[in-house]
């Protein structure tokens, strides 16, 4: 008999202990793996965004970077507003190469066109943007033409029809954006030729027209100039334009990071406790275990098994359960973060994405090689008593 | 429930087969009502599309894998009855 046939034959002799030590392996793999995931999926997403709106700098009014913020990541729609004379005194400011005005609008609770029931509009300058428009160039070979819009993936046409009809005007759906996890993917782009078209015909088409304020703007997006350092034009902004406030990429989503990395520390200290536990648990079943089989494993002794070949069947045993338990954990994570995603993302209030496939197959091989890890580290110690022990007094006792 | 419970007194090999092919039809209808068959509401920020949809493909799926667990289980021939 191998090594491998009598740890599957004890397996199969103690279903329940076998079902505690893969339940243990389970837990471990699948917590790891569902923490992880929601971790770094937060992270991406938040990386995303920023590479998304491609600013150094996003000069907003004074006292609206957290309603902006939640707009850009959270999808909430937002009607904030400064005078337009802010986007030529930007320009005026030393460093900055490239402003871009953009007009925050909100579509009506509950609008039939998108997967979401708020939608996010942006109305951008094709002029000057360097956000939608080099995509759409690279993308559709030119820039949006009136009655026309990208989307995010959230944003679709609904069945049956040709067009998104919003306020009463029908927009034409050109592409749809890659997904980012965030607000942006339940965002509609638009240029403000389009967006003052759909406020003049929503006077008469729509059950609430489209108020669009007369020389306002919601945000100006804010190249710098080779060489220039974003926090240096942002101070000067600060410095020379009142009532707005620069907020440059690296903090924008501070709020958000910090709570990813608040939430972070609360699940490290949950995670540690569960397989200090987990390992405690295995630990213990596989003593009891040994203990139970003394006799058993002195029998095979005096047949001649060697030392090692006791210790080898002992934590191969471990060794397929973690197998099993880790892969069911790993499965079952993986399904149910794949499937209560939008749950997920509307409960913690964070942006979320699932990583790529290298990513997922990385994460789901640690998850793995931890429950592997745990389980034997549990095994060891009684698999090496046990298969110290003299088979005489293994026998008698 | 009604299938797990019936299989979980019964003893013929025969039966549990039948009973665990049963069981896995009922997942596979479980996934397929909200995915095709029905369908739920189109915004994916509702609760429809945010729990009942996913609970109810996450259950489907748990159940075909426990049929097809005690079908692999009840594969093999019957042990002979026991001479009294």
């Amino acid at each position: 008999m191998n090594v491998l046939r009598l740890a599957l034959r004890s397996i199969q002799g103690n279903a329940f202990r076998s079902g505690v030590v893969a339940l243990c392996a389970l837990l471990i793999a699948g917590f790891v793996l569902s923490t992880t995931l929601i971790m770094r999926g937060a992270e991406m997403s938040l990386q995303l965004a920023r590479e998304r709106l491609g600013a150094d700098v996003v000069v907003v009014p004074r006292g609206a970077e957290a309603q902006v913020e939640g707009a850009l990541l959270m999808g909430h729609p937002t009607a904030i507003w400064m005078p337009d004379r802010a986007l030529e005194q930007i320009r005026a400011v030393r460093g900055v190469a490239v402003a871009s005005p953009q007009l925050y609008l909100s579509t009506l609770h509950n609008a039939a066109c998108c997967a979401v029931s708020d939608m996010f509009l942006v109305a951008y300058d094709p002029a000057t943007d360097f956000t939608v428009q080099p995509w759409l160039k690279e993308r559709l070979g030119g820039g949006l033409r009136l009655g026309e819009g990208v989307g995010g993936t959230h944003v679709f046409v609904p069945d049956g029809e040709q067009n998104i009809k919003l306020y009463g005007y029908f927009i034409t759906l050109k592409a749809t954006l890659e997904p980012t996890g965030t607000g942006l993917d339940q965002s509609m782009f638009l240029t403000y030729e389009t967006a003052r078209d759909m406020a003049r015909i929503s006077q008469t088409q729509a059950a609430q027209p489209l108020e669009l304020p007369e020389h306002q703007i919601s945000a100006v997006l804010v190249k710098v100039t080779p060489g220039t350092h974003p926090d240096d034009v942002a101070l000067r902004i600060v410095h020379n334009i009142p009532d707005v406030t620069p907020i440059t990429s690296t903090s924008l989503f501070r709020s958000y990071r910090q709570q990813i990395t608040g939430l972070q520390g609360v699940l490290v200290v949950v995670l540690a406790a569960t397989w200090i536990l987990a390992v405690l648990l295995i630990g213990l079943v596989f003593s009891m275990a040994a203990n139970e089989r003394r006799r058993e494993l002195g029998a095979l002794r005096a047949l001649g098994a060697t030392r090692r070949f006791i210790f080898e069947s002992l934590l191969s045993e471990a060794g397929i359960l973690a197998l099993i338990g880790g892969t069911l954990g790993l499965g079952l994570a993986a399904l149910a973060l794949y499937l209560f995603r939008n749950w997920i993302v509307a409960s913690l209030g964070l942006p979320f994405l699932l990583p790529d496939a290298p990513t997922l197959v990385a994460l789901i091989g640690s998850g793995l090689a931890l429950a592997l890890g745990s389980v034997s580290l549990a095994a060891f110690l009684p698999a090496l008593h046990i298969s110290r022990l003299d088979p005489a007094v293994a026998m008698r006792e | 429930v009604g299938v797990g419970g019936v299989l979980a007194f019964s003893r013929r090999r025969e039966t549990q087969r039948a009973l665990a092919i049963m069981g896995a039809l009922l997942g596979a209808f479980m996934i397929l009502m909200p995915v095709s068959l029905i369908g739920v509401c189109p915004g994916d920020d509702m609760l429809c599309n945010m729990i009942m949809r996913p609970t109810l493909v996450f259950s489907g799926v748990l159940v075909i894998a426990a049929s097809l667990y005690t079908l692999l289980r009840a594969w093999s021939p019957e042990p002979p009855e026991e001479l009294v």
